[in-house]
């Protein structure tokens, strides 16, 4: 099982939202999350939880989202931050476990779903998988602004043979595609590996698939 | 046109006369003719039939062998009665040759004669009425009842839901103070407060079940002094989450000056649920359960006049009171409103505008509040939506007409 907590790289940096309109609730998550050395940072509703994202948007951390609330709901709230793109993975608590309901929120990308009252290790387990997808999905960002930035710094002429190199054609054949020499192309292929910080064909192909499949 | 053979006077008394048995021979009801004295001078099949007895033995007999209900002395003085009076109608117990007694209607004129007073009576044995009756109230007992518990049903979910918040946070709780213990520097101040937390949400989880275990109850219980805003948040509190479930918000905007009334706590619970969640039911078939947020606010719905956002699914349950002393609760949502056609059926019993729905809800509330001598009325204001209010008197308003 994976830990999260003071003595855990997760649980470091990271806050857990916490969205309930039961006030014992929250206390109560509040109290837990802190006993397991987590920041928690508590919410009575989903306004009162994007009124706080307006003002200072987290950059990390998860939610814990209860689905029945007064206003917009614990579904409303997914969809509204569905924009964000896993930014802050969610992880449902709610009071009366409806199986379509908690397959719709898993479809949507949701974390896990649980029903109250639900048991510190389960919430706690899937608060660090939560964090774990939050950090790579923000590795994920930051490698794809990386490869954006760098690819910026490419020449047309570049950019074509980066996109044939990726594509597997052999210098000979992207010579007679470009109708440049061969030699040139050689130039041009050491110039994109430099400039985008890869040293080998493989690892530039695996960084633009990543991306061309987002 | 055809012309009959002339008939002479006598032939046609004896012909008029002839019919005039043969009606009161085929007749339903039983026929009596009873002299000043109460005796029985002429007596018709259908009261044979009624009463066991045979006509000859009948026409022996008097009012008094027949009548239960009343004493010879008590039969005396209503024979006086119809006397001065000319005629009477009522109701009262015969009793049958084999001793059992039936219920029958007598309608009776008095009539003078050549031979000196008479009585003329038509009897209606009323003996199937009064079991139709018997039977209509069992059956709407048992209407009572499963409506009850098909209301159950539908808050066995919202109940679920309300005594697993109360238990998440008693959980999280003792779990958080488990974990506090293993540390450290142990704060027992807040090992304190985490345990009177726990305390505070175990009693509410209990207060859950004893309400549940109230709405169960199937014996009606007695009037009680009740407090009619703490039962609408009482049923607020249990129809919420489905409400909630189904993106329909509910308010209350209630009177705090509000006196007590004298009411079976049930009962009113049960018309204020049904109501709530009609005024729910109204708005859900507009709203899938869970639309997102944009295709809910897209949609044009609101209700004028008081604090709803333009676009919501909303149910305002409002209390006052006017000058008479009558207490009004009101329920009003913002759903399509009750088209002018179904208006004047909405309390009828069966009257239902869902596929799955008995079509008695309403029709209880009414019966429910009608027995605690209020009103219940339903309206469709201009502004959209639709209104259900009912009254029910003070209890002070009460005690000062008793007196």
């Amino acid at each position: 099982m994976e830990k999260v907590g003071k003595d855990s790289k997760l649980g470091a940096c990271n806050t857990v939202y916490v969205v309930d309109d039961e006030p014992s609730v929250r206390k109560a998550l509040s109290r837990l999350l802190r006993s397991a050395g987590l920041k928690c940072e508590v919410f009575a509703s989903a306004d009162e939880f994007l009124a706080h994202e307006r003002e200072s948007p987290a950059e990390s951390g998860c939610i814990v989202l209860d689905v029945q609330m007064p206003g917009l709901n614990g579904m409303d709230l997914q969809e509204v931050l569905s924009a964000g793109e896993g930014r802050l993975p969610i992880i449902f608590i709610t009071g009366h476990g409806d199986i379509p309901l908690s397959v719709r929120a898993m479809k949507k990308g949701a974390v896990d779903f649980l029903t109250k009252p639900f048991d510190d290790k389960d919430l706690l387990a899937a608060i660090a998988v939560a964090l774990r997808k939050g950090e790579e999905a923000r590795a994920r960002v930051a490698e794809i602004t990386q490869f954006r930035d760098r690819e910026q710094t490419l020449t047309t002429r570049e950019r074509d043979v980066m996109a044939r190199v990726v594509a597997g054609l052999l210098n000979k054949q992207i010579a007679a595609e470009l109708g440049i020499e061969e030699g040139t192309v050689k130039i041009h292929r050491g110039r994109v590996m430099q400039k985008m910080g890869v040293q080998s064909v493989a690892e530039l192909v695996k960084m633009t698939s990543g991306i061309t499949d987002q | 046109m055809n012309t009959k053979p002339q008939l002479d006077a006598d032939e046609l008394l004896r012909e008029s006369e002839n019919q005039l048995r043969e009606i009161l021979h085929t007749a339903m009801d039983g026929f009596w003719l009873v002299d000043a004295q109460g005796r029985i001078l002429k007596v018709n099949e259908a009261y044979c039939q009624m009463s066991g007895y045979s006509r000859d033995e009948l026409l022996t007999m008097n009012i008094a062998d027949l009548e239960v209900a009343e004493a010879p002395t008590n039969i005396a003085s209503h024979m006086q009665k119809i006397l001065t009076q000319g005629d009477e109608r009522f109701e009262t117990q015969h009793r049958r040759k084999d001793g059992s007694l039936f219920p029958v209607e007598i309608s009776v004129q008095y009539k003078v004669g050549s031979e000196g007073g008479y009585m003329v009576a038509f009897l209606r044995d009323l003996t199937s009425r009064v079991r139709t009756e018997l039977e209509l109230r069992e059956y709407q007992r048992q209407i009572y009842h499963m409506e009850r518990v098909q209301a159950v049903s539908v808050m066995a979910s919202s109940l679920a839901h309300e005594i697993n918040q109360p238990l998440a946070g008693i959980l999280s709780n003792a779990q958080a103070a488990l974990r506090f213990l293993r540390s450290p520097d142990l704060d027992l101040g807040q090992i304190r407060e985490i345990l009177d937390d726990i305390v505070a949400d175990d009693k509410r989880a209990g207060d859950v079940v004893s309400r549940l275990r109230a709405m169960l109850r199937k014996e009606p219980s007695a009037s009680e002094r009740l407090d009619l805003n703490e039962a609408i948040q009482t049923v607020m509190t249990l129809a919420r989450p489905d409400l909630l479930l189904h993106g329909v918000t509910v308010r209350a905007d209630l009177d705090g000056e509000l006196p007590k009334v004298l009411a079976d706590r049930t009962q009113v619970h049960q018309v204020i649920l049904n109501l709530l969640l009609n005024a729910g039911q109204a708005m859900w078939g507009e709203a899938e359960p869970f639309d997102s947020a944009q295709g809910r606010r897209g949609r044009k719905r609101g209700i004028s006049g008081v604090n709803m956002a333009e676009g919501e699914a909303a149910i305002l349950v409002s209390t006052w009171r006017d000058a008479t002393g009558q207490i009004t609760v009101s329920v009003r949502d913002s759903g399509p409103g009750i088209p002018a056609e179904v208006m004047p059926k909405v309390f009828d019993p069966f009257f239902t505008t869902k596929p799955d729905g008995l079509g008695m809800g309403l029709a209880i509330c009414r019966s429910i509040v009608t027995a605690h001598g209020g009103h219940i009325w339903a309206e469709s204001p201009p502004g959209g939506g639709a209104v259900v209010s009912f009254t029910l008197k003070a209890e002070e308003a009460n005690a000062e007409g008793d007196r």
